[in-house]
């Protein structure tokens, strides 16, 4: 899932790290000024936590061995956060050390792993809130942030005109899903240990949603999930089918979006043409979800 | 590689900083050349190989810790193969993931890690990041060796026989669960030193290398050479 130098096209890693460098630098700031540097020497140090339980291997079967990956344990522990902002910083130790991973493709790996796999990871934790269910939405955030992580490495690598085939996407398809339960599995197992040795450790997430904004609020994510897993192979498949058919040169839009093709028509270049497209489409979902947060957001009476 | 890092080799002695601009001017010189010019990246191969034996670092164990990604580079590289059907293009895939992984290993191989964090806070990197980093290498090895003995623990006391999957699973998420309790409680005290030694913040580094006329004029050189093979476009 780590991404090598190499495999991207440059449009993609240099947008991916104008994303992450930026975004990593903001959540540094948060961390500092919400804890005036005390928790710097606990995020080290659960980082180095984290690393080492990724060195314990364990036979799962068939000859090969599993380890947690942990961005989910960290965010139910630590907070999301502080949970992306260090493993921002162990992909960083990955590529420069380890060579899991490339140095210009942190951008992406960050963005794939620590962003999104954290989001996707803390989402159902963050949903379902303390009671009885809250065990199984630990396993489902486990198995989401592996799929979500890989999944997006997967995507990159098409983009970058790489020989990903839908035989190689099911292959790979399955793989993930086999590791994401493992990490499910096993994140369940050390987050009950932990709350039983000592419940403080736990991050209980003090907010008070009402049942039906919750419900709103998974619903509206699994809408978007779903439409963008529809909406990525959709055109290909599409226009595949049409030339198999025989009809060509009819191919008919469905939807004319402002943006189709991630092409803007009036840059020449076409590495900036595509990268500004692609920020552009990023800024407006990022504009989406605030909105949609902004309007899903419990208000209070009086001063906030 | 903290025992290469700590050799005294030509390039041990370059700047961190200048070393970590040459190696971002390689690193994107190789990853922006298109799969069509084999020849540039046998260029860069040159390059790469010329600063090994400079480098005076053992070559077969460089290799050997290159290799590591090589499962994933030959199997991208026959998948591309397989699709395309052309060997030139399947041999550039692999070299330019290859060469991408050597340079950064160079890198590593000759400087100091605390070294390399100073030189990368100077170029802008927020200082939380680095002394995150500080502490990940630093306590990294502790708490491996910590699990270590816990294992060989947990071994001596069923003398490794295991029963079942679950009863696996379990004894290990509980065996990873202590060990986050006790790195949690390890930070803490690390943290209650540190206040009581009065915190400072940033990197205490003994010497901060400064940036010479040798340092200024090879930075020079290797940028030039850099962006002279890839824009000569051998083929």
């Amino acid at each position: 899932m780590h991404i090598l130098d190499g495999y991207l096209k440059p449009e993609v890693w240099a947008t991916f790290d104008l994303i992450s460098v930026p975004a990593a630098g903001y959540l540094s700031t948060k961390m500092k000024r919400a804890d005036h540097d005390s928790r710097i020497p606990l995020l080290g140090v659960m980082g180095a936590f984290v690393f080492a339980a990724q060195m314990i291997n364990f036979p799962i079967g068939f000859g090969t061995t599993g380890h947690l990956l942990g961005s989910t344990l960290l965010a139910v522990t630590l907070g999301p956060v502080a949970a992306a902002l260090v493993l921002a910083v162990i992909l960083g130790i990955q590529a420069l050390v380890f060579q899991d991973g490339g140095l210009l493709a942190w951008g992406a790996n960050t963005f794939n792993m620590a962003f999104c796999g954290v989001a996707a990871g803390y989402l159902p934790y963050y949903l379902v809130g303390p009671g009885r269910l809250r065990s199984i939405s630990v396993f489902v955030g486990g198995v989401l942030s592996v799929m979500t992580g890989a999944s997006l490495a997967l995507l990159m690598l098409k983009i970058s005109g790489s020989p990903v085939t839908p035989a190689v996407f099911g292959g790979s398809a399955v793989v993930f899903l086999i590791t994401g339960l493992l990490e499910g599995a096993i994140t369940v197992t050390v987050f009950e240990a932990i709350e039983r040795l000592n419940p403080s450790l736990v991050e209980t997430n003090k907010h008070n949603l009402r049942v039906t904004k919750r419900l709103f609020l998974g619903l509206s994510i699994a809408l978007a999930l779903v439409g963008i897993s529809f909406a990525s192979p959709l055109p290909d498949m599409l226009q595949k089918a049409i030339e198999t058919m025989g009809i060509p040169g009819r191919q008919t839009h469905l939807v004319q979006s402002p943006l189709a093709g991630y092409e803007l028509p009036d840059i020449t270049n076409l590495y900036l043409r595509k990268a500004v497209a692609g920020l552009i489409g990023i800024g407006l979902v990022y504009a989406a979800c605030l909105l949609l947060s902004r309007s899903v957001r419990p208000r209070r009476q009086g001063a906030l | 590689m903290d025992r290469w890092a700590r050799g005294a080799g030509p390039l041990h002695q370059l700047n961190p900083k200048v070393k970590v601009i040459i190696l971002l001017a390689y690193l994107i010189g190789v990853s922006t050349t298109p799969s069509s010019q084999l020849g540039t990246l046998a260029a860069f191969a040159g390059i790469v190989f010329i600063a090994l034996v400079v480098s005076g670092l053992p070559l077969f164990g460089l290799m050997l810790r290159a290799a590591v990604t090589l499962p994933f580079s030959v199997s991208f590289a026959l998948l591309s193969y397989v699709e395309n059907g052309d060997g030139r293009i399947a041999a550039s895939v692999l070299l330019r993931g290859q060469l991408c992984v050597l340079g950064t290993l160079l890198l590593v191989a000759t400087t100091p890690l605390p070294l390399l964090l100073r030189a990368l806070e100077s170029f802008g990197i927020p200082s939380a990041m680095l002394e995150i980093a500080q502490f990940i290498h630093r306590y990294l090895f502790v708490i491996a060796d910590q699990g270590q003995r816990m294992r060989w623990a947990a071994a001596s006391r069923d003398a490794g026989k295991i029963i079942t999957k679950q009863s696996l699973l379990q004894r290990l998420g509980g065996a990873l669960g202590v060990l986050f309790a006790c790195s949690y409680n390890r930070a803490e005290g690390i943290h209650r030193a540190t206040l009581a030694r009065g915190p400072k913040g940033g990197f205490p580094v003994l010497h901060a290398p400064p940036i010479r006329k040798l340092d200024a004029f090879t930075a020079t050189c290797s940028v030039l050479t850099i962006l002279g093979v890839r824009l000569a476009a051998f083929n």
